[in-house]
């Protein structure tokens, strides 16, 4: 009797394991983009001049870049550097940023908006202590 | 810039929003929402000949599941070869001089090309203006299959077959230039 529940209990709790980690295969935790190590770092004009070339788009899309430039632009937690790399920030609270800073931030490239001619990063960290 | 090649005449009658939203949402009753949210959508409107151009990049559009967003880029849009959206077109017999606060419907035709194909929208939307900022609303609807997106049969069902486009911009003049 008492074997015969030991055995349940241990059955019971590999299933519980195997939909825990079943659900996590299906259900995959989103990208932590700030806890990604950079898989490009170049400055915001470098970036900008390189994804200016259509075909650069597959080199940088989706990826982690950590980049830095001065601040041209500033509209809530968009931030644009050097004129051609628009940042949307995850949270800029408690941060005193202005136009002409020199920042270094880390983000995940999105592509090149040819409308505005800018490169796009989103779900981006500001990275302190350059 | 890139405005110049737009026929962008006078810097006062220029709107720009660099974090346009648009929402996608092909969802089915009883399955999982299939549902994406790009909350960094470039809007660039002419107020001299009401010309508007709307550009999305695939990869700014997000999904509550990973997996959702990864199949969305990887095998519908194949974002990597067509990274973005962009709908050009006009806003219809709209008067920048009359608008104000209170909410007006208009016309907007135009095209919008997704993965090199161009396809013929018309739909309606609601603008307001304030100060120097137009707000603009509205929604349309499109097919997978105009723009050669295929769904595999598997999950067929778990799709929707007219996929509702809603947007909501906020143009700021820009009157600094």
């Amino acid at each position: 009797m008492r074997n015969r529940r030991a055995r349940l209990l241990v059955i019971g709790l590999l299933l519980a394991v195997l939909m825990v980690i079943v659900y996590k295969m299906i259900y995959p935790e989103p990208r932590n983009i700030a806890m990604q190590s950079a898989d490009f770092t170049l400055s915001a004009k470098e970036l900008a001049q390189e994804m200016s070339h259509a075909e650069m788009a597959k080199k940088y899309g989706d990826k982690v870049v950590h980049t830095f430039g001065r601040i041209s632009a500033i509209d809530g937690n968009v931030i644009t550097l050097e004129d051609g790399v628009v940042v949307h920030l995850l949270d800029n609270s408690g941060l005193e940023l202005e136009k002409g800073d020199s920042i270094a931030i880390k983000g995940r490239c999105i592509g090149y908006d040819d409308l505005l001619e800018e490169v796009k990063l989103d779900q981006a960290s500001i990275i302190q202590d350059k | 810039m890139g405005m110049l090649c737009l026929g962008f005449s006078y810097a006062q009658e220029k709107y720009i929003d660099r974090k346009g939203v648009v929402v996608f949402e092909a969802s089915e009753k009883l399955f999982e929402p299939v549902k994406a949210k790009n909350e960094s959508v470039s809007v660039l409107f002419d107020a001299s000949n009401n010309k508007i151009a709307s550009l999305a990049l695939m990869r700014g559009f997000r999904f509550k599941n990973p997996l959702m967003q990864e199949h969305f880029n990887e095998n519908y849009i194949e974002s990597h070869q067509y990274p973005k959206a962009l709908f050009k077109g006009e806003i219809m017999d709209f008067d920048i001089a009359h608008a104000n606060s209170t909410t007006k419907q208009y016309a907007i035709k135009g095209t919008l090309e997704i993965r090199d194909i161009a396809k013929a929208i018309e739909s309606t939307v609601q603008i307001q203006k304030i100060e120097n900022i137009i707000a603009i609303h509205g929604s349309f609807i499109v097919l997978p299959e105009d723009f050669k997106i295929e769904i595999p049969k598997i999950v067929k069902n778990k799709i929707a077959q007219r996929v509702l486009v809603k947007l909501d911009f906020k143009l700021i003049g820009d009157y600094e230039e």
